[in-house]
């Protein structure tokens, strides 16, 4: 195996992998950084996708703890306190880093403040935006001041496996070069997982294409532990476009927030029969199970969606506000600002992931978790534009922890048993026959959107976990062609083996909470119970299959309301 | 032909390291290029080779040659270029595999803009973010850096070290913003490009950026700062 020796190793370039890298050379600019992508950079993640903006305390008028509060009422009051407020607390000096020091630029009010737009689910408006495309100003930013910096990037790279040494501490990480299909051993006194989550293990999903929970599988491989995995967020207005790559992408929130309405195919406005009061403006997950029965209930459209309109709003305010969904729609032949469009629930992000303290360490010694691949910021449900800030404060939060890592520790002995992730790696392309991997990921993104999706059974979750077994074995005899040189066919085997493990723990975990709550919805169960639920599910490898056991939430700072409110 | 009628299309893709070249697919009324790209690779040619990530035009991964013109795979409509889809990669950057380039040395040019923001000191100090509400110079927030403008360039061919239209557009909007501390580094880095027009750039930008408002007003700024220094 070839080898390769730096400081810090950062897996993963959106929000979080950026800011990381710029941080930890701010902390210590003589600092080797290596910064592995998947594909391109800057161009890979979601960071780059977001269209609604980054929540942070700036007016007078608000305040870090009403953003909090929003937070923990969001997250259905199991968000790890200490997180939350780090998010809140932080993000008000990522916004100032970003627009003097990054070079942002967010949209502004005439009298020269930063603009803070409504956001759902916030009792202040605090959203700041550039247009309804904020992800490519940050994402392009942060990567100018990347490259202008000396960090070594590998593009093509993925990651397979952390390395520990013999006493559980990580040496570093096996890549694999995509392009020459070379393994390398990534020796590093750091590492930093922020690969994001695993939204695409879903038939209708929003998010970039290349992910698939490699970060969640690879710690749960080397044994740390994982948090409210049970917890996928659904957005409710994905474009349905069939037979289109685009299905599936987020028309934003602002277009409900502005006064967009929803009707079935037989034209009711089918919200006053959900939240009566809030309608189209309910949270995002009663939005989107109220499409899901909606459609399953025959009322759908031949796609199996509904359609949202924003007509009545006047064409010139939809194009001048949303101006990057109205030519996003205009390239499919559908005019947003003067008709309905079709739009259904997609899987958009994952709450839950490797459990992380506030900054970034998790249990493995040298291995930090940073942005969707972090679980416990929002317990059971994400506020729209708390994703972004997410990525932001914790990448740098790991950052500065990387610094000071690579300060005070040296680097770990690399084992020889770090050879066996190549054979295995290698495996799918020794073999003359076995399974698909495109069949095998089609299966498994029907079964989780059916069964794990937006409306959990009992019945349901035992009934993918015996499919999930199934599909592990099958998984195990994947076959691609070709040699290891730029295999797309065997990139696709490798992402479905993380996903099948990110699967298995969502949907244990999903079996194991019989309550309802955040975005985890049992039919069997539709009620949160206070009582007996006030936990969260954390997960963790022994031997072949993950553990799971509960613990209280601990209320470090705000109680949650009693029963009484 | 009916709305929602599927059209058989022919792709023929360029193939670096042989294999299936020429495809017939079918396009329904929503179908785009990438696409069609993706069903090419499942079911005729597990080998074949493309860029692609977020899907929505909001990367650039997926800036290809289709019918000589650059454009966004993931943003072409199949119907909208015609029942033949000849898709070849970029111009002017080195073939990694298939339709699958090396964007090094667009990044390379790009540099030296000096695109990333040198904030004075007094403003990466400022205790309070410091957003400029200027306008931008030709649109530049929108640019996706996919290397489109530098693959339909004559100018890359013909002037090696030049920055490229995606450079000049960030460098006209960094001048453009009170918060930078670099403008005369960018100007001097700049100036010995600035006498070229490149015509055919920027009219393959798949975001509707054009470089010419950026070029003029980097002139004049050279101008001046010449005048001055000649002064």
């Amino acid at each position: 195996m070839d080898e390769l020796v730096t400081d810090f190793l950062i897996i993963g370039g959106g929000g979080a992998g950026l800011f990381a890298a710029l941080h930890a050379l701010k902390a210590e600019p003589r600092l080797r950084v290596t910064l592995a992508v998947k594909g391109l950079l800057g161009k890979t993640g979601c960071t780059r996708m977001v269209q609604g903006g980054y929540n942070a305390v700036l007016d007078p008028a608000d305040s870090l703890e009403t953003h909090f509060l929003d937070t923990l009422r969001a997250g259905g009051w199991i968000n790890d306190q200490e997180l939350a407020w780090t998010l809140v607390r932080d993000a008000p000096e990522r916004i100032r880093e970003l627009v003097n020091e990054v070079g942002c630029r967010f949209d502004v009010r005439p009298d020269g403040a930063i603009h803070q737009k409504p956001f759902a689910g916030q009792s202040f408006d605090r959203t700041i935006h550039r247009g309804d495309l904020t992800g490519i100003e940050i994402v392009s930013r942060l990567q100018e001041q990347v490259e202008a910096r000396g960090v070594q990037v590998l593009e093509d790279c993925r990651a397979l496996d952390l390395v520990l040494d013999d006493e559980g501490r990580v040496a570093g990480a096996v890549l694999l070069d995509i392009r020459s299909g070379r393994f390398l051993a990534a020796r590093a006194k750091a590492v930093l997982l922020a690969t994001g989550g695993c939204a695409p293990m879903y038939r209708v999903f929003a998010a970039s294409l290349e992910k698939a929970g490699d970060g969640i599988a690879m710690a749960y491989r080397a044994g740390a532990e994982l948090v409210d995995m049970e917890q996928m967020q659904f957005h409710p207005t994905g474009l349905i476009v069939p037979g289109s790559g685009l299905s599936g992408s987020v028309l934003e929130e602002g277009l409900r927030g502005a006064g967009g309405r929803l009707y079935n195919a037989l034209g009711e406005r089918f919200m006053a029969r959900y939240d009566p009061v809030l309608l189209e403006r309910a949270t995002r997950d009663l939005v989107s199970r109220a499409i899901y029965i909606e459609v399953l209930e025959g009322r759908g459209t031949p796609h199996g969606a509904v359609y949202l309109d924003v007509s009545h709003l006047g064409a010139e305010f939809v194009e001048r506000e949303f101006p990057g969904m109205v030519e996003r729609c205009r390239s499919l032949g559908m005019d947003l600002a003067r008709e309905p469009v079709e739009v259904g629930p997609t899987a958009h992000f994952q709450m839950g992931g490797v459990r992380i303290d506030p900054d970034c360490r998790t249990g493995i010694e040298g291995l930090l978790v940073a942005g969707e691949d972090a679980g416990g910021v929002h317990g059971g449900n994400r506020l729209g534009g708390n994703g972004v800030a997410e990525s932001t404060v914790f990448g740098a939060r790991a950052g500065d922890t990387a610094a000071a890592w690579c300060a005070a520790r040296p680097r770990r002995p690399w084992p020889a048993t770090a050879a066996a992730v190549e054979r295995r790696t290698l495996a799918p392309l020794a073999r003359e026959t076995g399974e698909d991997p495109y069949a095998v990921r089609d299966e498994l993104r029907d079964l989780m959107w059916d069964h794990v999706g937006l409306i959990r059974t009992e019945d349901g979750l035992r009934r993918a976990l015996a499919a999930l077994a199934r599909l592990r074995e099958r998984a195990a005899a994947l076959r691609v062609s070709g040699g290891p040189a730029f295999n797309p066919e065997w990139q696709v085997a490798l992402d479905v083996q993380n996903m099948l493990t990110v699967a298995e723990l969502v949907t244990r975990a999903a079996l194991l909470r019989d309550e309802s709550r955040g975005a985890h919805y049992r039919a069997d169960h539709p009620e949160p119970d206070d009582r007996r639920w006030l936990r969260n599910i954390v997960a963790r490898r022994e031997g072949d299959t993950p553990r799971l056991w509960t613990e209280p939430v601990r209320f470090t700072r705000l109680a949650p309301p009693g029963p009484d409110g | 032909m009916s709305a929602s009628s599927a059209a058989a299309v022919t792709l023929r893709i360029h193939r670096s390291h042989g294999g299936q070249g020429r495809f017939a697919l079918e396009a329904g009324p929503f179908t785009s290029v990438l696409d069609l790209l993706f069903t090419a690779q499942r079911r005729f040619d597990r080998s074949l080779v493309f860029r692609f990530a977020c899907r929505i035009g909001v990367c650039g991964s997926c800036a290809v040659r289709i019918n000589g013109r650059e454009g966004l795979a993931c943003r072409t409509r199949a119907r909208d270029v015609g029942p033949e889809i000849a898709l070849e990669p970029l111009r002017h950057l080195p073939v990694v595999r298939d339709l699958a380039v090396d964007l090094r040395p667009f990044r390379a040019a790009y540099a030296a803009a000096l695109p990333a923001l040198r904030p004075s000191a007094e403003v990466r100090t400022a205790p309070t973010p410091r957003a400029p509400a200027l306008p931008e110079i030709g649109g530049q927030g929108d640019c996706i850096a996919c290397a489109a403008c530098y693959s339909a360039s004559e100018t890359v061919a013909t002037a090696p070290g030049y920055p490229g239209a995606a450079a000049l557009i960030r460098a006209a909007s960094l001048l453009a913003d009170p918060r930078d501390g670099a403008h005369a580094a960018r100007i001097g880095a700049l100036t010995p490009w600035l006498a070229l027009d490149d015509p055919e750039a920027t009219v393959v930008c798949p975001k509707g950026l054009r470089h010419e408002t950026a070029l003029a007003r980097l002139r004049a700024v050279a101008a001046r700062a010449g005048a001055d220094a000649q002064a």
